[in-house]
């Protein structure tokens, strides 16, 4: 019973048409009351017309229950105008069409606007070119991709303010303000945002700021046309320069790379030679510090042997120069040629040299 | 039985006096009472109303804030530069007595205020330049940081936001003027896009092109720039270091050498003589043998002066 009662609720129709049908259900009661009953007993059919309306009573104000889901808010209107009561989540009752009606809506669910592009059955991204491409600050052509997330903040304001001719691909009906205002107002805040930037800091740089910036104009139009709704979040998702100039964009983030690995290839060089060059620079030093090491201990050792030498020498100088005269010959001698010569016969000497030696040794 | 449908006689008929003369005004709607085509009178709350039966009708209208999608119209600047101006209206019904005698309904209503609209774009956007209808100054602080960008409204250059301001007091001075008297306040308009037309966008690409060879082209020579800045200074550095430590070397073996030659100097100089002697039997050693040296000696040299006589009279007097 109860089930039937919320199926009749929810299938409530409208208003207007509703009075006629109301009516016409009423005389047919009436009429068939009448010729079905009333003919056979008189005392029945006096009882039978006011229970009738006692049950059609019971059975309209019971319609007037309603559910309210817990991700769900229900307006209520009173002879079509709004009483301010918002239902949360629950079993309510109100007055039954054609003297009440209720509105529900998902409030608490986070909704989603694309801008630029529509994501397909499948989720497969279809661009929107027309969308997407906008005037930067610098006079460049820029494809934006971005997205909204909100959520109906005010229900009330959201189904009675604004009038909307709904956006059916996204399956939101006529007159719900999260259809084209939605996304008349986002088009004209992203524009304007990004015609006050240049094209490298919607890029690049401050990407975050356009959000924000986006964020808050949106909102604040939003505000001003009273559509209840918030914005929970805008997100540049994909920004990109157009498909006719993308080649010369790309070739300029390759020549950032080029510049940074040119750099760190002389980077490198330098981290390569320095060390290089300070290790030949402490090698030539060293070198000559041995050097001069070696030249004074060199010194030294002969200075030392001669002075030794001298020391013994001027003891015997005589015998000694003797003795160290002989000891050089001795050792001199063997491996040369020798001619001993009377010194009464040097006049003659030549005459006992070979001539063919003579020029050798002549020197 | 008379009786009974005598009362239901009646019923119907109070019914339908009842279903022709309350009617309901929703939340979103207004509703003007026409007799003979004649407004009586205005009902603005929604609710239950009354209105005479047969000789009365009602026309409805609605009070939310309604939509024009202006059509893409192109239009030129102050420097006679085409713009494609995509915008919207968002408009109230203030007065449906006033709206119903000029517009009657929305659909006139739109063609007729979007004219307007397009008529103020046209004149604001004739008298202003291309980057001023584009971009503009945010007129937002974010995170306490003012947001500028480079067109300023201070010297006197209106932002977009300033624009949009002047098309909606033009087109609202239009729509209440004596000649309209629309009965109807646009509460915003906004220029949706400002786009290139399509014969400017081939040329917009190609300045887009050259600006972005040229940043690439400029970033490549400054890679180019630094690397040979750096290199050289390396190579600068490497041959100052080399230069240093060859200078280091000799000035070391200089004064190794010196040294060497101090000491051997001292050494040397306590008897010259005995030195030049050793020095000279060292020279012998080191020149004389190995060679097809041939040596001639005087038999009666030191060496070979006892060769003939134990005892020549001059060997030890020296």
């Amino acid at each position: 019973m109860k089930n039937k009662i919320l199926s009749l609720f929810q299938q409530r129709p409208q208003q207007e048409i509703d009075l006629d049908e109301i009516f016409a259900k009423i005389k047919n009661t009436f009429s068939g009351g009448l010729n079905g009953l009333g003919g056979f007993n008189p005392r029945i059919g006096k009882f039978l017309i006011p229970l009738i309306l006692i049950i059609f009573l019971v059975i309209w104000t019971a319609t007037g229950l309603y559910r309210v889901e817990p991700s769900e808010l229900a307006a209520e209107k009173l002879l079509g105008s709004f009483t301010n009561n918002l239902r949360g989540p629950g079993l309510h009752w109100f007055w039954p069409s054609p003297i009440g009606q209720v509105q529900k809506a998902v409030v608490t669910e986070t909704k989603r606007l694309e801008v630029g592009f529509r994501t397909g059955p499948g989720g497969a991204l279809q661009d929107v070119g027309e969308e997407a491409l906008m005037i930067t600050g610098d006079l460049n052509l820029i494809d934006i991709q971005l997205i909204v997330q909100y959520r109906i903040g005010d229900l009330g304001a959201y189904l009675y303010n604004v009038d909307d001719p709904g956006s059916p691909d996204r399956g939101i009906g006529e007159g719900f303000p999260d259809g084209l205002t939605l996304l008349d107002a986002t088009e004209a805040s992203l524009r304007q945002v990004v015609g006050q930037r240049s094209v490298d800091d919607v890029l690049t740089a401050n990407k975050e700021a356009a959000q924000v910036a986006t964020l808050i104009m949106l909102q604040d139009i939003l505000d001003s046309y009273e559509t209840g709704i918030e914005i929970l979040e805008v997100r540049l998702q994909n920004v990109r320069p157009p498909d006719e100039v993308r080649e010369d964009f790309d070739d300029v983030v390759r020549a950032r790379v080029d510049k940074e690995s040119v750099i760190n290839s002389a980077l490198a060089y330098q981290q390569d030679q320095l060390p290089k060059a300070r290790g030949n620079a402490e090698k030539v030093t060293n070198a000559a510090q041995a050097y001069k090491e070696e030249r004074i201990l060199k010194a030294t050792g002969e200075a030392n042997y001669f002075n030794s030498l001298l020391e013994e020498y001027t003891k015997s100088k005589s015998v000694t120069r003797q003795r160290l005269y002989l000891e050089a010959m001795e050792e001199i001698l063997p491996g040369v040629k020798k001619y001993v010569l009377d010194p009464e016969n040097q006049g003659s000497l030549l005459q006992f040299l070979p001539l063919n030696e003579s020029s050798s040794t002549g020197s | 039985m008379r009786k009974l449908q005598v009362v239901i006689g009646v019923l119907v008929i109070a019914g339908f006096f009842a279903f022709q003369s309350l009617f309901i005004v929703q939340q979103t709607e207004s509703a003007a009472i026409l007799r003979f085509g004649a407004i009586q009178r205005i009902e603005k709350t929604a609710g239950l109303k009354f209105k005479l039966p047969i000789i009365e009708e009602i026309q409805r209208f609605d009070n939310r804030l309604l939509r024009i999608d202006v059509r893409i119209e192109s239009m030129p600047d102050k420097d006679q530069q085409f713009l494609e101006i995509d915008a919207y209206v968002r408009y109230k019904i203030l007065d449906p007595e006033r709206f119903l005698l000029t517009l009657r309904d929305e659909i006139t209503a739109q063609s007729r205020i979007g004219n307007i609209v397009i008529s103020e774009i046209r004149r604001v956007v004739a008298a202003n330049e291309q980057t001023t209808i584009i971009g503009g100054v945010p007129e937002k602080q974010v995170g306490g940081v003012t947001l500028v960008s480079a067109k300023t409204t201070e010297d006197g250059i209106p932002t977009r936001e300033f624009i949009t301001r002047q098309v909606l007091a033009g087109a609202n001075a239009a729509v209440s003027s004596t000649d309209n008297n629309f009965g109807i306040v646009i509460s915003d308009v906004r220029i949706k896009a400002a786009d290139f037309p399509l014969s400017v966008e081939q040329s917009v690409y190609t300045r887009m092109r050259t600006e972005r060879q040229v940043q690439a082209q400029k970033l490549r020579a400054e890679g180019e720039e630094e690397n040979l800045t750096i290199r050289s200074l390396v190579d600068r550095e490497i041959t100052i270091i080399r230069a240093t430590s060859e200078k280091e070397a000799n000035e070391l073996r200089g004064t190794g050498e010196a040294e060497a030659i101090k000491i051997f100097a001292a050494a040397l100089e306590q008897d010259p003589e005995f030195y030049t002697f050793t020095r000279t039997l060292e020279a012998y050693k080191k020149t004389l043998p190995g060679t097809d040296t041939t040596v001639v000696l005087s038999s009666d040299s030191d060496l070979l002066k006892y060769l003939e006589t134990p005892n020549p009279q001059n060997s030890l007097e020296k």
